[in-house]
């Protein structure tokens, strides 16, 4: 292979135009990878961040009923004794904080609107340890101890007609079916940018949301957050172990938060933009052929000279193939180059799309309005190991095609 | 003489009386029900009993009704529903709730909500006949045996594009002239709810079925039984009975 | 002791449907060291010879001897292998790789042997060029050169590894008389100082009379072979 090394080089500036735009086509799907995958690589991280701080907890401690309905979500399904349980627990290491949720249907009625929302009873003490509201709240302020505040999300807010300040009465079934209903006042507006958290939820304190549930002292989910997510799977199965043999309640389950539907999602995402990206590089790698091809038939003559000095088949081979990867490699330099920095760039000042987002009628739940691309080597290193693959594939056949030519033949072939 | 939705349209469209005709027009099938309905005023008292799969929620509730526009209803149990009363006027239902001390007024796509944890909605309960046949087509499908009774199928279609039962299909008794089944489809053709009619009470002029099971296909294994243990017909309501003082009176 | 031997060779080439005999039962033998010229009309076979001396293709009958050993049969990827060691090729064209300059063209034929290091692949590279006379040229690409200069280039980049035979395609048909006679005072001389065998082709009088022994073909047959006699 060495020895093709510098005639390989001048080869490919033989036609510089034609090299160049060959590259450029290789350094497009590099670009086009880079871009994508720091873009979904951005977007999942975010998704799980958020997924974590709203739903998940890194373990959550919940009734599989509960868990299994979720989407309808069964309020008489509780966790009862949910102090008991976390004394329980609080010897395993490794946990960061516990904290109770309640999560609810209800109406919200303003004095000229009513609108569904979800309600979601904390404690803020807590909660603010795994999921931050403050960071959100737009006016007004967290809770401050008196029972009836309620943070209400601004599309919500706004959906109602209320300010801060402003009364509002919550009416929901309780655990008994029974209607019941509780005035609360307007304390603090948050915007998360997530735009269906935006337009539903409602923070209340757990308290009032067990007063209107009719179910003192228990909650629907105990939320664990750790000091390292990583360790999720192992805390699970030891609550599941505790949880089992204190006997304290059979119908409850911990569930770490890689077990969520919606990160199993993400890697369909991945296939997604995968299939759209090799569409890209089968562009690439057709270019590739192309030019591979021209080369091989522009300089059959040539390619005659050197088998009668005696080059092997195999030789030919090799040459082109280094011809191909020079090419390659410039491209996945160019692309590389230019990808990297653009995923950079839009890391640092993030992908808006709040008017566009603001503009579909369906709302993704917690896919963020402004997305921050994450760039890692790794993936310059998959896109850039991927590029030159699909370049030396695509080389193949140009490569095979010279090497077999007859030395007679090519020699016959009059010069370009 | 008024045609009265009672309490629930779901009532209102299986009451009929009158005659048997051979031959009738699906027109005139429907009409039958709602020229026959001659009741101004009434009072029941009624129980519900909501089940969930293995729960039973049983509540008690008396109604006033006066014509087709009024009515006005006042939760007696459970404690958590006590003093929970609804003031239907027109197209707007009021509901007081003595735990907030607050009224709220419903309506728009907010009456499709479930009416106190049952499998009817607000909207089932605030819809009139005379709406019902102001905003469907009929038409006669055919007839059938259904509960060992000869009856006449009938199938209304919505005018209006996007009404919750886009399509309601109604049996009706040829002998007594009483739709005893209903089925409630939406526009794709998803069967959301059914009503069935399971007793029928004969009272001095009239049939009235005094007890009713809706089944909301949408949750699952759930029914609500309406059970009329008592009624009263063209009976004298008290002044302010439908105003939104009485609905706040402790 | 001979060293390539043609045994009734014959070379049918197949155009559609119809065969074609390019040589029809040719046999010699030539010795090393010699410097000898086929000769004969356009189309009488002569690039065939070569290209079946030079391993670049195959007879349909007969037999191929190079240094008494039968290559008749090699395989494609064996002939390489001949070549690469034992012949080195004269083209009429000049054939220079135009990307590489007149050291790295002549050195491209020691790069692929594989057996110099690169200090001792330039020191024999620029010695046989500044005996060809282009020492003042090394680092010229073929087409800052002229014809004559560049066919300088090819007669070194055939001799550079020392091969046992060195074919040359009518060597002198792209150049003018002057600059022809020059090339083949060359390649005689180096067939007079290293005894490399010079077989080259040519349908041109003056050329013939360089040669020490002349080949006279016509169509697929040897009409004479005879030794040239100088002084
Ligand atoms: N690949 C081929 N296919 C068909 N016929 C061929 C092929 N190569 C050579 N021939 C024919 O064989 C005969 C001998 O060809 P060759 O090239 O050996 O002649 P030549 O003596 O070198 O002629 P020239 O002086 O024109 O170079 C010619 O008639 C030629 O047309
Ligand atoms: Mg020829």
């Amino acid at each position: 292979m060495k020895k093709f090394i510098k005639l390989a080089w001048r080869n490919i500036w033989r036609n510089w135009r034609r090299t160049i735009l060959t590259s450029l086509a290789v350094a497009f799907g590099m670009i086009s990878i880079i871009f994508t995958y720091s873009y979904i690589e951005g977007v999942s991280e975010s998704i799980y961040r958020t997924l974590i701080e709203t739903e998940l907890g890194h373990v959550k401690i919940v009734s599989r009923e509960f868990l299994r309905l979720e989407r309808v979500m069964p309020r008489e399904q509780l966790v009862y004794n949910a102090q008991s349980i976390e004394d329980g627990i609080s010897s395993l290491p490794g946990i960061s904080t516990m904290t109770e949720r309640i999560k609810f249907r209800l109406i919200l009625s303003s004095e000229d609107e009513n609108e569904p929302a979800l309600g979601i009873g904390i404690n803020p003490e807590q909660e603010k340890n795994l999921f931050d509201l403050r960071k959100y709240l737009i006016q007004g302020s967290y809770f401050q101890e008196s029972p009836a505040e309620i943070l209400i999300g601004d599309g919500l807010a706004k959906k109602l007609g209320v300010g801060l300040g402003d009364e509002l009465l919550a009416v929901t079934s309780d655990i008994n079916y029974s209607t019941y209903a509780l005035t609360f006042t307007v304390t603090g507006i948050f915007k998360s940018g997530f735009t269906f958290m935006d337009k539903n939820f409602i923070y209340l304190s757990i308290e009032k949301a067990q007063e209107m549930l009719d179910c003192d002292g228990a909650a629907h989910e105990i939320l664990l957050l750790l000091d390292d997510a990583g360790t999720a799977a192992d805390i699970s199965s030891e609550i599941l172990t505790f949880l089992k043999e204190s006997g304290l309640d059979d119908t409850l389950t911990a569930v770490p938060w890689q077990d969520n539907f919606f990160l199993t999602y993400m890697p369909l995402a991945s296939v997604v933009m995968g299939s759209i990206l090799l569409i890209i590089m089968l562009i690439a790698a057709l270019v590739i052929l192309n030019t591979m091809l021209m080369a091989v038939v522009e300089r059959t003559h040539e390619i005659g000279v050197i088998k009668s000095m005696g080059m092997r088949n195999g030789g030919i081979v090799a040459l082109i193939l280094v011809e191909a990867t020079y090419i390659g490699l410039l491209g996945v330099f160019i692309g590389g180059l230019i990808g990297s920095g653009l995923s950079i760039l839009a890391q640092n000042t993030g992908l808006n799309f709040t008017r566009m987002m603001e503009k579909m009628e369906f709302e993704i739940a917690f896919f963020s309005p402004i997305i921050y691309p994450k760039f890692t080597f790794g993936i310059l290193l998959g896109a850039a190991v991927f590029c030159l693959t699909t370049t030396l594939f695509a080389a193949i056949y140009p490569a095979r095609k010279a090497s077999r030519m007859e030395p007679v033949e090519a020699l016959r072939t009059s010069m370009k | 003489m008024n045609k009265v939705a009672l309490f629930l349209l779901v009532i209102s469209i299986t009451l009929t009386c009158g005659k048997a005709g051979e031959d009738l027009t699906a027109e005139e099938i429907l009409a039958m029900r709602d020229k026959n309905m001659v009741f101004d005023t009434a009072y029941s008292e009624i129980d519900m009993i909501i089940t969930i799969g293995k729960r039973v929620v049983e509540k008690k509730l008396t109604s006033y009704t006066e014509g087709t526009e009024k009515s006005f209803i006042e939760f007696l149990s459970p404690a958590r529903d006590r003093g929970t009363k609804m003031l239907k006027t027109g197209k707007v239902l009021k509901i007081y709730f003595p735990s907030a001390e607050r009224v709220m007024r419903l309506s728009g796509h907010m009456l499709r909500q479930s009416m106190m944890g049952s499998d009817f909605s607000y909207e089932d309960l605030t819809e009139t006949a005379e709406e019902l046949r102001k905003e469907y087509n009929v038409k006669l499908l055919g007839e059938e045996v259904f509960a060992a009774a000869q009856c006449y199928v009938l199938e209304l279609e919505s005018k209006i594009e996007n009404k919750t039962y886009f399509f309601i299909k109604i049996w009706v008794d040829k002998e007594r002239y009483i739709g005893s089944k209903v089925e409630f489809y939406a526009k794709s053709g998803k069967l959301l709810k059914v009503l069935a009619v399971e007793d029928i009470k004969s009272f001095k002029n009239r049939y009235y079925p005094t007890k009713v099971t809706m089944e909301d296909k949408l949750r699952k294994n759930s029914k609500t039984e309406m059970i009329i243990k008592r009624i009263e017909f063209d009976i004298l309501i008290p002044q302010g009975t439908f105003t939104e003082r009485n609905l706040m009176r402790k | 002791m001979s060293i390539a031997k043609l045994e009734n060779v014959h070379k049918v080439y197949h155009i559609g449907k119809v065969d074609f005999p390019a040589l029809r039962g040719i046999s010699f033998s030539i010795e090393e060291g010699e410097f000898l010229s086929i000769a004969g009309p356009s189309g009488s076979g002569k690039t065939t010879i070569l290209n079946l001396l030079g391993c670049l293709d195959k007879p349909s009958k007969g037999k191929i001897f190079l240094d008494e050993k039968d290559i008749t049969a090699l395989p494609t990827a064996k002939l390489a292998d001949v070549r690469r060691k034992n012949i080195g090729f004269v083209f009429q064209t000049f054939n220079l790789i135009p990307v590489l300059t007149a050291m790295e063209n002549v050195e491209f034929p020691l790069i692929l042997e594989g057996q110099h290091e690169a200090k001792e692949r330039q020191r024999v590279t620029e010695d046989i060029l500044t005996e060809v006379g282009l020492k003042d040229f090394l680092h010229r690409r073929p087409n800052e050169m002229s014809g004559g200069q560049q066919q300088r280039v090819a007669v070194a980049r055939a001799l550079v590894k020392k091969p046992k035979l060195v074919l040359a395609d009518e060597p002198t048909a792209n150049l003018d008389s002057v600059t022809g006679e020059e090339i083949l005072q060359l390649m005689l001389e180096l067939n007079q100082k290293t005894s490399t065998t010079f077989i080259f082709s040519t349908h041109d009088k003056m050329v013939m009379d360089f040669a020490r022994r002349l080949i006279k073909l016509r169509d697929g047959k040897i009409e004479s072979d005879q030794k040239v006699n100088k002084k």
